[in-house]
């Protein structure tokens, strides 16, 4: 290969070398995550007054109108452009922390019970299955109400239950691939357990597993606008997301921009984070990685 | 064959230049490449090759499937003599809805897997009634009077009952039976059989392969029948066409192609066929004689072994699984996989371990590898009980014996390269330095294998089966073991590469003085490879002794039926074998209901047998 490749121009070459990161998928995926994520970090900076700053006289301008207020503004004046910004601060800590603390807490138990079985197996395969049938909404109520309400406590509730649906699909993809033979070949050779569950079986149960972390993140993101909506999330002067397409609910048939602009700032993350989670599949699969 | 404008009566299905392609392009792939072959009515045709040599879509052209599994034919005809149309049509052109009136109605096929092929959800009956509803227009009641019909011609016992039962609660052959009572419902005129019987025990192949030719004399069926060994296709076939890499190498009657071939390539693939028999009167393992492999001289014979102290020695070694059931989740049943296995493997030596499958021999070897632990009795290497042994000794243990699997597709893991699978084992057992990259002892192992070293960077879907299992040889050897398991090692793998595959394990027994435990249903390849020979059925050897004892002289009537069933390669004479009825019975038995233990009996130097035949009243022995 490298042969081949040294009489090629240097663009060319260049091209074959990074060949990975010239997707579609890579490309419109980093592009959205990543001029997003630039704004929500640096949004403290630049909007010192956090969104709060109220303009009654300027209430429900509409969008494309002003340069003070491009995206125009919501009942009590302020400005959507800012607060979908600011908003991304709450809703990316709320959908990428909630995630990834599930994903790790639910990957961990659904290996372990899944390569040991036996009887620990059985008892948090029932606890799961218990926490499946409690209503999300009713224990977060319950939770706050002896608790008080803040966002640090959204995110624990929502690790504390999704971690199951992750130790589910982990746990069946490896009750499968213990008994691969490639597994067997490796027990048969005397590796350590803790290698075999994570060199062996974990990189191949990553696939089904990226998929539903993204789509995790997107609901996440939405399931805290029921929260905040519900007064059990965050203070409703701090502006999210989904705060944010509660606040417009009513005011969708008269001024719709108040809600159309944070959805589509959710519909582009999402689009971003699953773009970038198919690559990342595709990217883990030596199988993908060969015959594109 | 000229091409007459009518065509001759006799020929049912006449296939001219036909050409399927995957893909489009200068991408395409031709799985079939301007190939020709006539069909006889009333007679079989059976189409050879190795694996992905197309022999499986030329047939599934036939159906019409080809757009089915995304590919296309890019030009010639099938021509078939339809009664349900009345006329002779070019299934190439035909449109679906009439395809859909031959396929299953007048062209029916079987196909391998007789585990996957037919639906779990459904009961045996329903199917094969949904079959003959669709296509003969009769009632239910009928059509479920046909089935059961259909069911007895495949001379399954019980046919009133098996009629509502589902798919998992029948063996693999009777599933195969069912499916080619559904196949053979409607009285096809044409039957594919893909593959029928390699999925089976030998024993039960020839059940299958009998009732097969019994029912195409009996129903003037022409059957298409597809397979890679060439002792079924010599025992089924009258004409046979030889393909290899989508094109036609070979074709015309059995007797011709299999007893003086024309081509060198199928010369070259019956070279490397095994043939039992063929080597009575010596003692020591034989190589394959490979047209084109270099034969080093006077290397064909393998080495003697060293008989003075053994490596493994098993005693009474004994394996049972349990299997829970009821509202307590106590045991219930036990499967009886080992029962007092008993046998020594000495240096330089391989053991062969045959029986069909279910009779423990897999078993015996992964509780040699600590995979699974027995029951009982004890398993000494060089004298020391492993299993007594503290559990840290017990691993370093492993180290020096080593297991390769059947699968070479599911053996390696598809996310590392195969560098680093060969690598992983001697890690563990420090055979390489920790923090030392081993990609120079990686290489050695590939090149010692027969693979290229610029290959340790690839990953396993890389590469061919045989190579995968070149890798996976190269992974045992990694860390320097005196014993190596091969558990059904050559069989998922096509007949020549099969040879090479065993050629290069009695080379590498001949240069490390490896000793072998070989497990594995295929009498022919035991025949080339083994010193000595144990046969096991249900968990008990019931013979063991040297390869020519077993073979020249086998005692134990369960030895002479396994010897009976295999296929051998004599065209022209098909055998006139008894079919032999009956299942094998199962090794799970209720807890208390302890097997009987077989007696073995010393009738000649290092010859043992099993007293009595108990334990094998569910068959008919020879």
């Amino acid at each position: 290969m490298a042969e081949q490749t040294q009489n090629l121009p240097a663009r060319t070459r260049f091209r074959l070398k990074y060949r990975r990161f010239f997707k579609f998928e890579f490309l419109l995926g980093a592009l959205l995550t990543g001029v997003l994520g630039t704004l929500v970090i640096l949004s403290t900076w630049i909007f010192p007054e956090g969104g709060r700053s109220v303009d009654l006289l300027a209430r429900l301008t509409p969008p494309f109108l002003s340069w003070e207020h491009p995206l125009g503004t919501d009942p009590l004046g302020r400005d959507i452009l800012e607060r979908v910004i600011l908003g991304g601060r709450i809703s990316f800590a709320v959908g990428l922390l909630s995630a990834a603390g599930a994903v790790l807490l639910g990957t961990v138990i659904g290996l372990l019970a899944g390569y040991y079985r036996g009887i620990w197996d059985t008892l948090i395969m029932r606890f799961a299955d218990i926490q499946l049938a409690l209503p999300f909404i009713l224990l977060a109520i319950t939770v706050i109400a002896i608790v008080g309400p803040g966002i640090d406590r959204i995110i624990v509730l929502m690790i504390v239950s999704q971690w199951v649906q992750y130790a589910r699909l982990v746990r069946s993809s490896v009750l499968s691939l213990r008994e691969r033979e490639f597994v067997q070949a490796a027990r048969s050779y005397g590796l350590r357990d803790r290698k075999i569950i994570f060199g062996h079986i974990l990189p191949n149960a990553l696939g089904p597993l990226i998929i539903l972390l993204t789509l995790n993140v997107a609901n996440n993101i939405l399931l805290e606008s029921s929260l905040t909506f519900l007064g059990l999330g965050a203070d409703p002067q701090t502006p999210t997301w989904g705060g944010m397409l509660s606040e417009g609910r009513n005011y969708i048939q008269t001024a719709w921009w108040v809600t159309v602009f944070p959805g589509v700032t959710i519909m582009l993350t999402v689009l971003g984070l699953n773009l970038m989670g198919d690559w990342l599949r595709d990217e883990l699969d030596p199988l993908g990685r060969t015959s594109r | 064959m000229q091409d007459a404008e009518k065509t001759p009566d006799d020929m049912l299905l006449r296939v001219k230049n036909l050409t399927v392609q995957f893909g489009s392009g200068p991408m395409a792939v031709k799985a079939a490449d301007d190939l020709n072959y006539v069909l006889k009515r009333n007679k079989t045709l059976a189409i050879v090759g190795e694996s992905g040599s197309g022999k499986s879509v030329s047939s599934l052209a036939v159906l019409g499937l080809i757009k089915h599994i995304g590919g296309q034919i890019a030009s010639g005809e099938i021509l078939f003599k339809s009664d349900v149309l009345g006329r002779e049509v070019d299934l190439c052109t035909l449109d679906e809805e009439s395809l859909r009136r031959i396929r299953g109605n007048e062209i029916a096929m079987i196909f391998q897997e007789p585990m996957t092929s037919l639906n779990p959800v459904f009961t045996i009956g329903s199917q094969i009634v949904e079959t003959l509803v669709l296509h003969q227009g009769i009632s239910q009641r009928a059509a479920r009077q046909k089935a059961k019909e259909a069911l007895e011609l495949v001379r399954l016992p019980n046919a009133g009952r098996l009629i509502d039962n589902y798919p998992h609660q029948l063996s693999g052959g009777m599933r195969q039976r069912a499916m080619i009572a559904m196949a053979l419902s409607c009285q096809p005129k044409i039957l594919i059989a893909d593959e029928p019987t390699t999925a089976l025990d030998v024993t039960i192949q020839a059940q299958v392969l009998s009732i097969i030719r019994d029912l195409q004399r009996d129903m003037g069926t022409s059957v298409i029948f597809i397979s890679h060994d060439m002792g079924v296709v010599s025992e089924m076939a009258d004409d046979v066409l030889v393909m290899k890499a989508s094109k036609r190498v070979e074709i015309g009657a059995a007797k011709d192609v299999l007893g003086a071939p024309k081509e060198d390539y199928t010369r070259a693939l019956l070279a490397a066929v095994p043939r039992i028999g063929s080597m009575t009167g010596t003692t020591k393992p034989k190589l394959f004689d490979i047209p084109g492999e270099a034969s080093e001289g006077d290397t064909p014979e393998a080495a003697d072994f060293d008989a003075s102290e053994p490596i493994i020695e098993l005693d009474k070694l004994t394996t049972r699984y349990d299997i829970r059931g009821g509202l307590l989740n106590r045991v219930t049943h036990r499967v009886h996989a080992a029962e007092e296995v008993s046998f020594k493997i000495y240096p330089g030596e391989t053991l062969a371990l045959v029986g069909e499958s279910g009779s423990g021999k897999s078993t015996v070897g992964k509780t040699i590898q600590q995979l699974v632990d027995p029951v009982s009795g004890a398993v000494r290497f060089r004298g020391d009980d492993i299993f007594s042994m503290p559990k840290t000794e017990r691993t370093s243990f492993r180290r020096q014996t080593q297991y390769v699997f059947q699968d070479p597709y599911g053996s390696l893991n598809p996310r590392k390269t195969v560098g680093e699978s060969i690598l992983e084992p001697a890690f563990v057992h420090n055979v390489v330095a920790p923090g030392s990259n081993g990609r120079d002892y990686v290489c050695d192992l590939l090149e010692k294998v027969g693979l290229p070293a610029a290959h340790v960077d690839r990953y396993p879907h890389e590469f061919s089966g045989g190579q995968r299992q070149r890798v996976c040889i190269a992974r045992a050897l990694a860390c320097k073991p005196s014993l190596v398991i091969a558990d059904e090692a050559v069989s998922a793998l096509d007949v020549s590469v099969q040879a090479q595959v065993v050629n290069l394990l009695m080379k590498l027994q001949a240069e490390e003085g490896l000793a072998y435990l070989f497990i594995t249903h295929d009498m022919a390849v035991v025949e080339r490879v083994s010193h000595r020979v144990a046969v096991m059925y249900l968990g008990q050897i019931v013979e063991i002794g040297s390869r020519q004892q077993i073979f020249e002289n086998p005692q134990h009537p369960y030895t002479r039926r396994l010897l009976a069933a295999v296929p051998v390669l004599d065209p022209g004479n098909r055998p006139e074998r008894k079919p032999l009825e009956g299942e094998i019975p199962s090794a799970t038995r209720r807890v208390g209901d302890e097997p009987k233990i077989l007696q073995l009996e010393e009738i000649a130097d290092g010859h043992l047998v099993a007293r009595g035949t108990e334990g094998f009243e569910g068959m008919q022995l020879a």
